[in-house]
């Protein structure tokens, strides 16, 4: 079956989901998968299951389920929020590679959802980039304080966000040219009698 | 670039991981914050991508369908937007001008592309009830991915003029021919004291001597006198017809509102050669205006001034003895044997719609209970005056009053239609006898009804007896008629005319297609300034 055969099947199941729980925007606006979600996918539900057994079973269906409902960021949080539940200690110990598999299946999961089309290297290498950029940082800062490491993912994001924002501004003219005036340089304010 | 809550939502679920994070303080949350936050600078950048694109590739047009229109007209504007497939969705709105008003609901000035589309267009109908020019503003486009939404000026920005109702185009001249009828300067055949030298002639016993030219007389060994042209004015009497049956027309182009404009311009020729001007207003029950000849600047200035408030008259309700009327009040004349219309009668102005201001000004005529004519009732009874009130065919009686009591037989010019031509007729004949000379200037009911051009035909037919009693009156000695009409209109049926005349062949031999001449004479101003008609 072709990847363009899939899109459709899962568009007209989804359409109809959609029409049924009264979310069609939702439901629309996942309708059409990249093949790297689709394997990302059960991919994690089989990571949890082999990890984490029945339980693990179970919570990835519920995954899978988010990410079919409510998208992608829904997933990987409740995603992220399982997988510190079912781990037996607050650290990251013995389960390294367990973990690493299933951040991976989380990591496929992210790129899949932003590419559209196969031919977006772009915005594969923004992602892949920005994500491992951030990541690092993240790792860093947080072996000193979890908090600070917390504050620092937040700020940075939130910075890079305007960023982009201010830059699509400038690059489509949308900013107005305001020529800020002050008294002092009006041809009309009074001049000083000395 | 703004997001939508659904965006506001993702944040507040990356923030919450964060704050997780801390809370069961396990690193491994912040994994998450950091993948949903990279997915949510992906998608940004993903629609800044995509709007630049979309700004590449867009063409939008906002054309609308007439450029100059007259107020209260309805016309449309055309959008068009034409670009490569997008994933956007895409919601265009139309920025019509603030004095407009959209007659095609609120909702019609947006128009919505779905992603992928690649065209769509949409028509706007509306009004412009303020006369100007009006520059519609940009469309506005909002484009919109579902996570992010960004809003754009796209688009010309055309401009449409708006003209206040009134006379466009004014025609004045006998069968379709124009003629100018302005003053200008004028031969007295008098000679005396003046400026302009008339002849040199030998002297005469009985001749002043001093009007001896005695370097003429000296070069030529005879005593000679030189003459001078007599400086004189010529005194002026607008006679304007202001009955009901002058109202006929759309607002704003009626017959007085035509014939209006003309004697503006005829007061404005008389200021510029000091001649003496007088107004006489007739209306259905008398003379409503009567200003005495003068030269005073003041004058001209108050007789335009009264020219501009000139309405027509209303004709009185039939039921006009319900109320006791006020002084000076329109109400109590008779039924007038003028609206029958020999031309072609009964379809008259009644058929147009009236305006607002109309409605009004009928309201207060009858004397209506509502708290709108309780109040102003009064003022307007106090200002629908006649100085003059006359029984019985007033514009008869008021040319035979008025031209009675000058000393000077002065050029009277009398405005009017051709409503009732026995009166007319007996009009011209009084102003004649009792005055210098006539100019006469009628405006043809056929070219002022609603609807009258439906059937041209017929309508040429009665645009030839109108054309008969607009030639009787000019045959008269000392009388000159002439038609004031919409030059559009006159235009039509003159066309319709001559292809009648053309397609039946000696059927129509006796009829005059455009009086002198078929076609209108073309070059002149219809009202041109400073040539002479004065005969």
């Amino acid at each position: 079956m072709s990847q363009r055969k899939v899109v459709l099947i899962y568009r007209q199941e989804l359409i109809l989901m959609g029409e049924k729980l009264n979310l069609p925007d939702i439901a629309l606006e996942t309708a059409t998968y990249h093949w790297m979600e689709l394997v990302a996918v059960p991919g994690i539900c089989l990571c949890f299951g082999l990890v984490f057994g029945p339980l693990g079973i179970v919570a990835g269906a519920v995954v899978a389920g988010m990410w079919a409902l409510f998208g992608v960021p829904y997933a990987l949080a409740l995603g992220h929020v399982f997988l510190v539940a079912l781990l037996p200690g607050t650290g990251i110990g013995s389960e390294i590679v367990a973990i690493g598999i299933i951040e991976l299946g989380f990591g496929t999961l992210l790129l899949g959802s932003l590419l559209r089309r196969s031919a977006e290297l772009t915005i594969g290498f923004v992602a892949i980039g920005s994500l491992i950029a951030l990541g690092g940082l993240v790792w860093a800062v947080q072996s000193r304080s979890l908090g600070l490491g917390a504050g620092v993912t937040v700020v940075v994001l939130a910075v890079a966000s305007y960023g982009i924002h201010r830059y699509e501004l400038v690059a489509l003219g949308l900013v107005s040219e305001t020529v800020a005036q002050s008294p002092s340089n009006s041809p009309t304010s009074p001049r000083d009698p000395k | 670039m703004r997001p939508t809550r659904r965006t506001w939502g993702v944040g507040l679920l990356a923030l919450s991981t964060a704050v997780l994070a801390v809370v069961v303080s396990h690193p491994l949350l912040l994994g998450a914050t950091v993948m949903i936050g990279v997915w949510i600078l992906v998608r940004q950048y993903r629609f800044y991508q995509e709007l630049s694109r979309m700004c590449r590739t867009l063409t939008f047009e906002q054309t609308p369908e007439r450029s100059v229109l007259r107020t209260g007209e309805t016309t449309t504007v055309t959008v068009r937007a034409a670009l490569e497939p997008s994933q956007l969705a895409l919601t265009f709105t139309a920025g019509l001008p603030t004095a407009t008003v959209n007659q095609s609901g609120p909702s019609s000035t947006v128009l919505e592309l779905e992603p992928e589309s690649t065209a769509g267009s949409k028509t706007i109908r509306f009004e412009c009830p303020v006369a100007g020019r009006h520059q519609f503003d940009r469309a506005t486009v909002t484009a919109t991915d579902g996570w992010f939404r960004e809003t754009l000026d796209v688009g010309p920005a055309p401009t449409i003029t708006v003209d206040a109702r009134g006379p466009r185009e004014v025609h004045v001249g006998s069968g379709g021919d124009r003629v100018s009828i302005v003053q200008g300067q004028h031969s007295s055949d008098q000679s005396g004291s003046g400026l302009t030298p008339a002849e040199l002639r030998e002297y005469v016993p009985g001749d002043n001597t001093d009007r001896i030219d005695w370097k003429a007389t000296a070069r030529l060994a005879t005593p000679h006198i030189r003459t001078y042209e007599a400086n004189t004015d010529r005194p002026t009497i607008l006679v304007v017809d202001h009955r009901s049956t002058l109202d006929t027309g759309p607002a704003g182009e009626t017959k007085l509102d035509y014939l209006r404009d003309v004697a503006l311009s005829i007061v404005a020729s008389a200021r510029q050669l000091d001649d003496p001007v007088g107004l006489v207003a007739v209306g259905n029950s008398g003379i409503t205006v009567q200003t005495d000849l003068t030269t005073d600047l003041t004058q001209y200035r108050r007789i335009r001034q009264q020219l501009f408030d000139l309405e027509a008259t209303i004709e009185s309700p039939p039921d006009h003895g319900r109320r006791k009327p006020g002084p000076g009040t329109d109400t109590s004349e008779p039924p007038r044997s003028t609206t029958q219309t020999p031309v072609e009668g009964p379809r008259r102005w009644k058929n147009a719609p009236p305006t607002r201001a109309r409605v009004a000004v009928r309201k207060l005529e009858h004397g209506d209970r509502d708290v709108f004519s309780r109040t102003l009732g009064p003022f307007y009874r106090q200002r629908q005056t006649y100085q003059t009130r006359l029984e019985s065919e007033p514009l008869r009686s008021a040319l035979r009053t008025t031209l009675r009591t000058q000393q000077r037989k002065p050029w009277t010019i009398l405005f009017t239609d051709d409503s009732d031509p026995v009166a007319l007729r007996e009009a011209v004949q009084i102003a004649r006898t009792n005055g210098s000379y006539v100019l006469v200037l009628i405006t043809p009911s056929v070219l002022f009804e609603p609807g009258s051009l439906a059937t041209v035909e017929e309508s040429y037919d009665r645009y030839v007896a109108f054309e008969e009693l607009r030639r009787d009156l000019d045959r008269l000695e000392g009388v000159t008629a002439l038609e004031v009409a919409p030059r559009e209109q006159l235009a039509t049926v003159l066309a319709a005319g001559h292809t009648h005349s053309t397609a039946m062949p000696g059927s129509r031999s006796d009829k005059p297609t455009g009086g002198r001449s078929d076609e209108p004479t073309e070059g002149r101003s219809d009202i041109p300034t400073g040539a002479d008609s004065n005969g």
